[in-house]
């Protein structure tokens, strides 16, 4: 699992890649605390990843919370997408398709 | 058509009548020509004759005289009469001399204005001194020319006959010239030559129309109606007879025709029903060949409590006799057997459903593998009036002991495999069923250690043919398996099912080929789990592998995930193991714990609407339930077991 970060004009990027299970989490976890909750819009680009546990999407919850709702997901996988739509994820948060 | 026959006897009759009538012109004009001359000969002969008797009655000599008027002008008055007569042009008596120089004595013409010209110009006195012609030479010394010569001078265009005039006394006197006009003379010869040609080319050519019209009808019409109706020719369609009408060759080919048109119809209508029938015969064939092939599946795979079993079949082209059958008994014993069925096609076929279904049935009903085989063969030899036989291995696994039970009916030695050895099972060769009703195949055993397994297979494999004309062979067989090692059934066939493709690469598949692969895995395969969270990593692998290629292999890890996870984070266990096992496309994940009494069924579900709380917990459990085909929990000897069952597709 892997995570860069890129801030660019206000937009906070992060690129996940690999597998977010529950250890990984934790990582995801340190980086969404390090954000300033004032950060105008925050990315989440999920190209790379290719599988998330519960824990990986608490960690969303915690970033939507955090940056007040200025959440956009993008470039979500089949697989991902599944899983964001059994947890009922889908119809709260901004995905860019 | 390049070249219609009609046009080519056109072209043919025309070049031909051509020619005929330019050959009768030829001979027509040769024959009007002689009759001319000859005509012309007599009259110039005749005139010199009369010339003579007329110069000899008045004398020459007193022509001749210049003073004498009288016999001059009498001279002239006969001669004319004589001229006109005979239809000359002229008439003329001279004299040559020593100088070759033509001296007049008298000139008449017959026309009136011609004569009063050679009165004056030709008349006695009148010279000439153009060259003598050979005719006149001829005449000078006496002789009679046979021919004339051509004249064109200033009185017009004549053809000359030359006579010597003789005296009474004998001597040469004067050269006698008669002329014939040339125009009058080429009218007469016109005159015969159409006389003569017209009737013959007229004929000629009232000949060729009536041949031409005779053919047109008898030969060229009707084989157009032929050539047209057999452009025609449509075998889905009758037609009416042709009608030629005629006795003749083409009458001939008609008739041909129309038989052969009549057999081709015949043999399509033939063709067409052979091929109906064909059709739905294939469509026969290839319902039994699918409902054979869906009792055997070209792959199983079955891994439990115990064993681990793979089986795999590869029918040949032809509708094969190859079958294997892998099922768990009610007593928990496990019965992998293969077999092979003598014949192919559809015989084949009905007899490998029949015993396939009789074999599953006694062994599940009988206590011991050769009492079901011996029961087998009792019926088959009673219901088999083909005579067909099958060859066929079945072993029954106890899966808590590894103790095996097999009995052989006159099958292929199957390998046993050891860890890193391997060696055929040296059986009792036992007899094929369905041949003799008094089989006596017996029970044999042997006790598998944990990991050791047996590999059951067809004669497709060992007699499996290579480009050189080779067969696959028991060494090979047996050399692929020493090192197979400590490995899954799945593995197993897939290597042999590999060597073998290798081996056969570019041949033709000729037999069925069919594998079994049957391991003793141990009584409990369970394996221990610390509890922390990297400890997850292991039963991931263990997953993904069982769900090589199916798109629910991550969905499967989430759920087998989440349920980790709440037992390192809540149960309070100090000891917990797992384990995978795989039936089919049913996979089964159980989990076991030492940890606190918890049902993690029995919790309510968050509500969708709790989104904003979701960062406490309670997906995990969701996503357990969603994700799993059949999930259950059970508290048995003080620990928590929690049993997760999936579709691997």
């Amino acid at each position: 699992m892997t995570i860069e970060k890129i801030e660019e004009n206000g937009v906070v990027t992060l690129k996940l890649a690999g597998w977010l299970d529950t250890q990984a989490a934790a990582l995801f976890e340190e980086q969404i605390e390090a954000l300033d909750p004032g950060t105008p819009s925050l990315v989440l680009d999920l190209a790379a990843l290719e599988y998330t546990s519960s824990a990986g999407l608490r960690q969303i919850v915690a970033a939507h919370k955090k940056v007040d709702g200025r959440l956009t997901l993008k470039n979500v996988q089949p697989e991902i997408m599944d899983v964001l739509e059994m947890a009922g994820f889908l119809k709260r948060l901004h995905v860019e398709s | 058509m390049k070249r219609s026959i009609g046009k080519q006897i056109v072209l043919l009759f025309s070049i031909t009548l051509i020619l005929t009538i330019l050959a009768s012109a030829a001979l027509g004009f040769s024959s009007a020509y002689s009759a001319e001359l000859e005509q012309n000969r007599t009259v110039g002969r005749s005139a010199a004759y009369i010339t003579s008797d007329i110069l000899n009655t008045i004398g020459l000599d007193l022509i001749m005289d210049p003073q004498n008027d009288l016999a001059y002008d009498m001279a002239r008055m006969q001669l004319r009469t004589v001229c006109q007569s005979l239809s000359l042009t002229y008439l003329y008596v001279y004299t040559v001399d020593a100088d070759e120089v033509r001296h007049y004595v008298v000139t008449v013409a017959s026309d009136d204005v011609l004569d009063e010209t050679v009165r004056e110009g030709l008349g006695l006195g009148a010279v000439s001194r153009e060259p003598l012609h050979e005719q006149e030479r001829v005449a000078l010394a006496g002789g009679e020319s046979d021919s004339r010569f051509l004249l064109n001078n200033r009185f017009g265009r004549t053809s000359v006959w030359t006579t010597p005039y003789f005296s009474p006394s004998g001597k040469l006197a004067a050269l006698i010239g008669a002329d014939v006009s040339v125009e009058v003379s080429n009218d007469a010869i016109m005159k015969q030559f159409l006389v003569r040609v017209l009737p013959v080319s007229a004929f000629l050519i009232a000949a060729f129309l009536f041949l031409y019209f005779l053919l047109h009808r008898r030969l060229i019409r009707p084989l157009h109606t032929v050539a047209a109706r057999m452009e025609q020719f449509d075998p889905s369609t009758e037609n009416e007879p042709l009608s030629i009408r005629s006795q003749d060759e083409i009458q001939q080919i008609a008739d041909a025709f129309e038989k052969m048109s009549g057999d081709i119809r015949r043999y399509i209508r033939n063709i067409e029903t052979i091929t109906a029938q064909r059709q739905y015969e294939r469509a026969q064939l290839d319902v039994a060949r699918r409902i054979q092939y869906g009792m055997v599946p070209a792959s199983f795979h079955d891994c439990r409590d115990g064993v681990d079993v793979s089986g795999l079949m590869r029918p040949a082209k032809e509708v094969g006799g190859d079958f294997y059958d892998c099922f768990l008994r009610p007593d928990g014993q496990y019965c992998a057997l293969i077999a092979d069925v003598s014949g192919k096609g559809v015989a084949g076929a009905l007899f490998m459903a029949l015993t396939k279904n009789l074999v599953r049935e006694r062994i599940m009903h009988c206590e011991d593998p050769a009492e079901a085989l011996n029961s087998v063969n009792d019926d088959l030899c009673a219901q088999n009036p083909e005579g067909m036989f099958v060859t066929l291995f079945a072993m029954l696994i106890d899966p808590q002991t590894g103790a095996v039970r097999c009995a052989n009916a006159g099958h292929n030695p199957p390998v046993l495999l050891k860890r890193g050895a391997a060696a055929y099972m040296k059986p009792k060769p036992g007899i094929a069923l369905g041949l003799f009703p008094d089989a006596d195949i017996e029970t044999e055993t042997l006790t598998l250690a944990p990991g050791e397994g047996v590999l059951l297979y067809t004669d497709g494999v060992t007699e499996a043919v290579s480009t050189e004309k080779t067969f696959y062979g028991t060494e090979r067989l047996l050399k692929l398996t020493e090192t197979l090692g400590r490995t899954d059934s799945r593995a197993a066939v897939t290597a042999v099912e590999e060597s073998v493709d290798a081996f056969f690469a570019g041949c033709e598949q000729f037999d069925d080929i069919t594998v079994v692969a049957a391991y003793y895995t141990g009584a409990d395969e369970r394996t221990a789990l610390a509890l922390t969270l990297d400890a997850f990593e292991p039963v991931k692998q263990k997953i993904l592998s069982e769900c090589e290629g199916s798109a629910n292999a991550k969905k499967i890890v989430l759920a087998c995930e989440e349920a980790f996870v709440n037992i390192v984070r809540y149960a309070n266990a100090t000891e917990a193991d797992y384990r995978v096992m795989r039936e089919g496309e049913l996979l089964t994940v159980e989990l076991r714990d030492n940890g606190t009494r918890f049902d993690p069924f029995s919790e309510t579900l968050k509500d969708d609407d709790e989104f904003l709380s979701m960062d406490e917990g309670g997906l995990g459990i969701r996503f357990i339930r969603d994700l799993t085909a059949n999930a259950g929990w059970s508290y048995v000897d003080g620990r928590n077991v929690l049993t997760l069952v999936f579709r691997i597709r």
